[in-house]
């Protein structure tokens, strides 16, 4: 089936050899970065975390988010979603492999990478994201590819995929929850240590996840002859919109819980975020462009007559997805480390290096996705002609 | 029977290097066993190639699986069916460095009853890919060991083969790779009935051979380790034709390089040709333009024929005697 990413039409090569140009620019500033270490980063002793980690986080949920299309069809039987399901699954492969990406370009020394196995054990909650992020990228490449394989040749597929799909649902919720732990099993981090996290974590992703699905299935929709289903979309549309609810209303729990019991430690990082602290407001017009886009979505979302239609959907799904990626993948992260321990205010902003490299792995994810996508559209073109 | 075997000679490979070393037969395994190897590789090699290349390839027989060249409208596939010597090289290149033709292959199944269905056999592929390459750089990164200074470009290969670490030593990946490969590719052979039925000594001796190669290379390298500087002193005398035989290199080393000799020794009269072979095959390296191109048979020996015209004019007073239609009427000319 790979065959079918080997032709195309001019669009979709220039399409392939721009994302490979952005690739090349961001390996050219990983050789910079492996040379002089991660000196050139923005992070710093008090927030060693910064994008990469941030970015990290946010596609873990992006990943996840296939179980939102997988779970209906395979578990309740809404048909509309089996025509969409691989390309959830796709989408969990290349957010699956950037996530991955993410982790090797923070790592200072990649060449260390291998210690994780060499010292495994269970106590390290990083040694456990090892396990359920690779097996979660195994599992959606055997499902997807053999799904597809055998919608092509008109058959069902194997009945040991469909054994692999029940334990990818599960699996699906335990690579954000890990990925929560990671951050929330840190006790000397104030804005972290609350037991929502995961929770909030599985929310904002199930909203970001399906919306980017969402303008990936209208892409789709309009750069090629198959057609993902209106009703499928709708469904869709209705899962980022409970999503989004619930996950700025877990956001509002957090404002509570700091402010009505008045704990410093728990108010500091959420005035540094949204107000600033002893000057310092890097992350403010950030913080501020994800209420105001959430207040848009909720609105556009929320709407029926805005929900159900194409173009309003698609404003409503870009505004939440780029909120959420802005709470989640900079803001939350960021925030955990501001003030630091000695109560004092160092800011991070990323480097031009930090940010090519980004654009890199984000390259590579549209890369993959880009293949991946061709494969499915192309087999499913030639099985409805 | 054909694995028992082959895996015994292996065995018996391993404990001969042993052995040897072990009474100090050094000097025979460090210099004359490798000089007679390569010298039986290079003259075997050469003569395979020069008996092959001799062989005539009148006709273009390409094995083609695209749109030939024809008509102006009509879409050419110039890779996969190649026009011009550009297309065939093209195609060599794919066929070579990325096993295009593995690529394509597809397993048939029956499922649900009757229903035939087409699944990409993408393991083989794979593995024969990684296991190509992986040897490749492998057999590249040792020209360090018979370069001094050691080229710029087999430090770099050596240094991103190595990028990983593992406790205090790099891990070469395609250590790894290499292993892995040869073992699908062991398994492979035995589990699937049909392969095993087509499988002979012959199959499976380089595999055992070559696994053997590895796994004593990479003992040899994570875990026995031997005197390196030794090693080099001992291949740096082999090329430079002024043999040395250092002391005190461990018996892996040995083993090692027994291993090799043997698979040079072997190469050239096993399937290992295929590397030599694959260049030649002219299902592959003709350009299919014979509707294009007159192409002659040249070694056509000049045959004695007679014209219609010969014929008739010898037996035309015949032929109008029985009424029979003749093409020139001489009597019609004369009058």
């Amino acid at each position: 089936m790979l065959e079918k990413a080997f032709s195309g039409s001019k669009r979709y090569w220039s399409w392939v050899i721009f994302l490979l140009v952005l690739i090349g620019i961001g390996f050219g500033s990983y050789l910079y970065q492996l040379n002089k270490g991660l000196a050139v980063t923005g992070m710093s002793r008090d927030v060693s975390w910064g994008l990469y980690i941030g970015q990290f986080t946010f596609f873990v949920g992006v990943a996840a988010s296939a179980v939102m299309v997988v779970l209906p069809y395979y578990l309740h039987n809404v048909k509309e979603f089996g025509r969409i399901t691989v390309f959830g699954e796709f989408l969990a492969i290349a957010a699956v492999t950037m996530c991955l990406l993410f982790i090797i370009v923070d790592l200072g020394k990649p060449m260390r990478l291998f210690n994780v196995l060499i010292y495994a054990t269970p106590h390290s909650i990083m040694f456990w994201d090892m396990i359920v992020l690779n097996g979660y990228l195994l599992l959606n490449i055997l499902i997807g590819w053999n799904v597809l394989e055998a919608e092509r040749n008109a058959v069902a597929p194997p009945k040991w995929v469909k054994k692999l799909v029940y334990v990818s649902i599960p699996w699906a919720v335990s690579i954000h929850t890990v990925t929560a732990f990671l951050i929330s099993g840190l006790p000397g981090r104030h804005y972290w240590l609350t037991s929502i996290m995961a929770a909030r974590f599985l929310a904002s992703a199930f909203a970001a996840g399906p919306a980017l699905l969402i303008i990936l299935s209208l892409i789709v929709k309009k750069f090629t002859k198959f057609n993902p289903g209106e009703t499928a979309i709708k469904k869709l549309a209705l899962i980022v919109t409970y999503a989004t609810i619930i996950s700025i209303f877990f956001v509002i729990l957090e404002f509570f819980t700091a402010f009505y019991s008045n704990i410093p430690s728990h108010m500091h990082s959420l005035e540094y975020l949204f107000a600033g602290l002893e000057g310092h407001s890097n992350m403010v017009p950030f913080m501020w462009m994800f209420a105001v886009l959430a207040v848009i979505a909720m609105v556009l979302l929320i709407n029926p007559g805005t929900r159900n239609k194409e173009n309003t959907l698609l404003i409503a799904c870009i505004a939440v997805f780029v909120s959420m990626m802005l709470e989640k993948g900079l803001g939350l992260i960021i925030g955990g480390f501001i003030p630091n321990a000695f109560e004092k205010v160092t800011e991070y902003a990323p480097t031009l290096p930090e940010l090519l490299i980004t654009l890199g792995v984000w390259a590579i994810g549209a890369f993959i996705l880009t293949i991946l996508y061709k494969v499915a559209v192309s087999v499913k073109e030639e099985v409805r002609a | 029977m054909g694995i028992g075997f082959s895996l015994l000679i292996a065995i018996v490979l391993v404990l001969v290097a042993l052995l040897g070393t072990s009474i100090g037969l050094n000097a025979l395994f460090a210099v004359v066993i490798p000089y007679l190897a390569f010298s039986i590789f290079l003259v075997g090699f050469i003569a395979r190639i020069v008996k092959w290349g001799r062989s005539p390839v009148p006709f273009r027989i390409p094995t083609t699986c695209g749109q030939q060249k024809s008509l102006d409208w009509i879409k050419h596939n110039e890779i996969e069916n190649p026009s011009t010597k550009m297309g065939v090289v093209g195609r060599m290149l794919l066929e070579i460095l990325c096993f295009r033709s593995l690529f394509r292959n597809t397993r048939m199944e029956l499922r649900e009853g009757n229903k035939l269905v087409f699944i990409w056999e993408k393991w083989l592929w794979l593995a024969g890919l990684l296991f190509h390459w992986s040897f490749f750089i492998i057999l590249f990164r040792h020209l360090r060991l018979f370069m001094e200074p050691v080229p710029s470009l087999v430090e770099l290969v050596t240094t991103l083969d190595g990028f990983f670490g593992f406790g205090m030593h790099s891990l070469f990946l395609t250590d790894a790779f290499i292993l892995v490969a040869v073992t699908y590719l062991f398994i492979r052979r035995v589990v699937i009935p049909h392969v095993k039925y087509v499988s002979l000594p012959a199959d499976y001796f380089p595999l055992f051979l070559i696994f053997g190669i590895a796994l004593s290379g990479v003992l040899m390298k994570y875990v026995y380790r031997v005197d390196m500087i030794a090693v080099k002193e001992l291949t740096l005398g082999l090329v430079t034709f002024n043999p040395v035989v250092p002391q005190g290199i461990g018996a892996i080393f040995y083993v090692h390089l027994f291993l090799v000799c043997v698979l040079f020794m072997y190469f050239p009269f096993s399937k290992l040709m295929h590397m030599g072979g694959v260049f030649l095959s002219p299902t592959r390296n003709l350009p299919n333009d014979s509707r294009a191109k007159r192409h002659v048979n040249p070694w056509n020996y000049p045959v004695k024929f007679r014209t219609y015209e010969e014929y008739e004019d010898e037996f035309r007073k015949f032929m109008k005697a029985m009424g029979l239609p003749v093409e020139k009427d001489d009597s019609k000319e004369k009058s």
